[in-house]
């Protein structure tokens, strides 16, 4: 994400940040759409969200 | 001279039960030492004496008529700031809720008091059970009473300290990433993150309501057993409750661990750059219940990697739809670091969460299939001993993440106790992770543990 994306972001969502705040929100975005990834990838569409736990099938 | 450490739930439910202590002589106690210890150990936000000696009273009456409410009748108790009790603030340590009084009691505070127990007071946190040991918090926060230079873990930063330092035998904690077990290790005392669905979170505020979960806090297992037995069960007010029967916590305790299989999680230590202190001490753990006739063997968790972006993906976009209208209305009055660490959540869309919740099941169902060998896991709670409050990290996005998300990623319950000392004196902790609703047999294991280790005995130096 670029940092004109984030401001229009940050506006879009009605935000009020600082400026200090918005530079460490945006110093830490990298690292959570590098986290993001991880969970990104395609999945076969029968993997169905966890929702809820039930002994025996627990998720 | 500072008055001693309060007993352990165990010890003083005894002790009421052959007349050699009585409440109000208890709560006189657990006064002077609080009075004592928490002008510097900051583990208290709100100090309920009045409450209590009115508690007390009535569990005198109560015992002197023949009542039985059960082994806690008459033993003090404490709360996390984010539970409820009728009459009483529920801060969340934040600025937002500062005159947030609560007109019901959570389920905990039901079901406690229902007991007997007599409520203490309500103790610090991390803010929403998110933030960081902040300057810009109303109150101040807990430290380590091993070493109050020393974090005491988060969030139920209070809960640990007061618990560890004496001050009372049961606190109440919230674990989201490890929020009871992680005070639990750094303080050096017992702590349980039950199964989800286990223990009602009705009235306890929500940081992330598919990882939240409540659990006790404690100095010993047998004290953790008496707790769970009072606190677990169904209870339709919580959607994630689950109506599944409440085993007798305390039948199978003392059965000892002769022929379970335990797996050992030790490749993660490297994984998760354990320490060596940690590393040798979980190593020993895993000799002394060899020695106590378990089959241990090394096993293989989901990747790190994964089972954190799942869970932090997860908080992230919970944490924020609860907290979206005031962080828009009213930013100024969260602390820094909870106000970014909360905000970042508005960057994760509808997919990435579902996405996250898909991997999740996954996870889930991958240590299920290990669980199917094994009785329990022994698993790194953390890196290392407690580190120095000024080098807490306060960024948005940790850059160490805790190592406790997976039980909350997955549901499953997990238990901390202590395992040793580092060198600078502070405790290290043994993680166990056990199946779904196999809270009997994890504190089986965990209390044949204690009894072999004697780690439990050591106390801090206050």
């Amino acid at each position: 994400m670029t940092r004109a994306e984030f401001d229009a972001a940050i506006a879009r969502k009605k935000l009020p940040l600082t400026a200090e705040s918005k530079d460490e929100i945006f110093g830490a975005v990298d690292k959570l759409e590098a986290m993001i990834a991880l969970v990104t990838k395609p999945r076969p569409r029968e993997d169905e969200p966890a929702l809820i736990f039930v002994p025996g099938s627990p998720v | 001279m500072t008055p001693p450490p309060v007993p352990g739930l165990a010890e003083a439910s005894r002790e009421i039960a052959a007349g050699h202590l009585s409440p109000g002589d208890l709560l006189d106690a657990t006064l002077a030492r609080i009075q004592a210890l928490d002008p510097a150990l900051h583990a208290f936000i709100e100090i309920t004496g009045d409450r209590a000696r009115t508690a007390a009273r009535k569990a005198e009456q109560e015992i002197h008529d023949g009542v039985a409410r059960g082994p806690l009748h008459g033993i003090p108790y404490g709360l996390k700031d984010l539970y409820d009790a009728a009459g009483l603030r529920t801060t969340c340590h934040s600025r937002v809720l500062l005159q947030n009084m609560a007109m019901t009691d959570s389920d905990a505070t039901t079901k406690l008091d229902g007991a007997g127990m007599m409520l203490m007071g309500k103790l610090s946190t991390h803010e929403f059970a998110i933030g960081a040991p902040n300057p810009d918090l109303p109150f101040p926060c807990a430290c380590n009473p091993w070493n109050v230079e020393h974090f005491a873990g988060g969030s139920s930063s209070g809960s640990g300290a007061a618990v560890a330092s004496g001050m009372l035998p049961l606190a109440m904690g919230t674990d989201t990433g490890g929020s009871i077990r992680l005070p639990a290790a750094y303080t050096g005392i017992v702590g349980l993150k039950p199964t989800y669905g286990r223990l009602s979170r009705f009235g306890v505020v929500p940081l992330a309501f598919s990882m939240d979960h409540a659990g006790p806090l404690t100095r010993t297992v047998e004290d953790c057993a008496l707790a769970m037995q009072a606190l677990a069960g169904y209870d339709p007010r919580d959607p994630g409750s689950a109506d599944i029967p409440v085993p007798d916590y305390l039948a199978e305790l003392k059965a000892g661990v002769k022929g379970l299989r335990i797996g050992y999680a030790r490749a993660f230590n490297a994984e998760a750059g354990v320490d060596a202190e940690e590393s040798a001490a979980l190593d020993a753990a895993a000799e002394v219940l060899r020695g106590l006739g378990a089959e241990v063997e090394e096993v293989v968790l989901p990747s790190r990697a994964r089972f954190n972006a799942a869970g932090w993906t997860v908080i992230q976009s919970e944490s924020f739809a609860v907290h979206a209208r005031d962080l828009r209305t009213r930013p100024h009055d969260y602390a820094r670091t909870t106000r970014e660490r909360i905000l970042l959540g508005a960057f994760v869309t509808g997919q990435e969460y579902v996405q996250a919740q898909r991997l999740r099941r996954v996870i889930a169902l991958e240590v299920d299939r290990l669980l199917q060998d094994y009785d329990a896991l022994i698993v790194a709670p953390f890196t290392g001993a407690a580190p120095k409050l000024t080098a807490v990290e306060h960024t948005p996005l940790r850059r160490d993440q805790p190592l406790t998300v997976l039980q909350n990623v997955t549901g499953h319950p997990a238990l901390c106790q202590p395992c040793g000392m580092s060198a600078n004196g502070l405790p290290l902790s043994l993680q166990l992770m056990g199946r779904q609703f196999g809270e009997a047999g994890l504190m089986r294991i965990a209390y044949a543990y204690e009894q072999a280790a004697g780690w439990h005995e050591k106390r801090p130096p206050v």
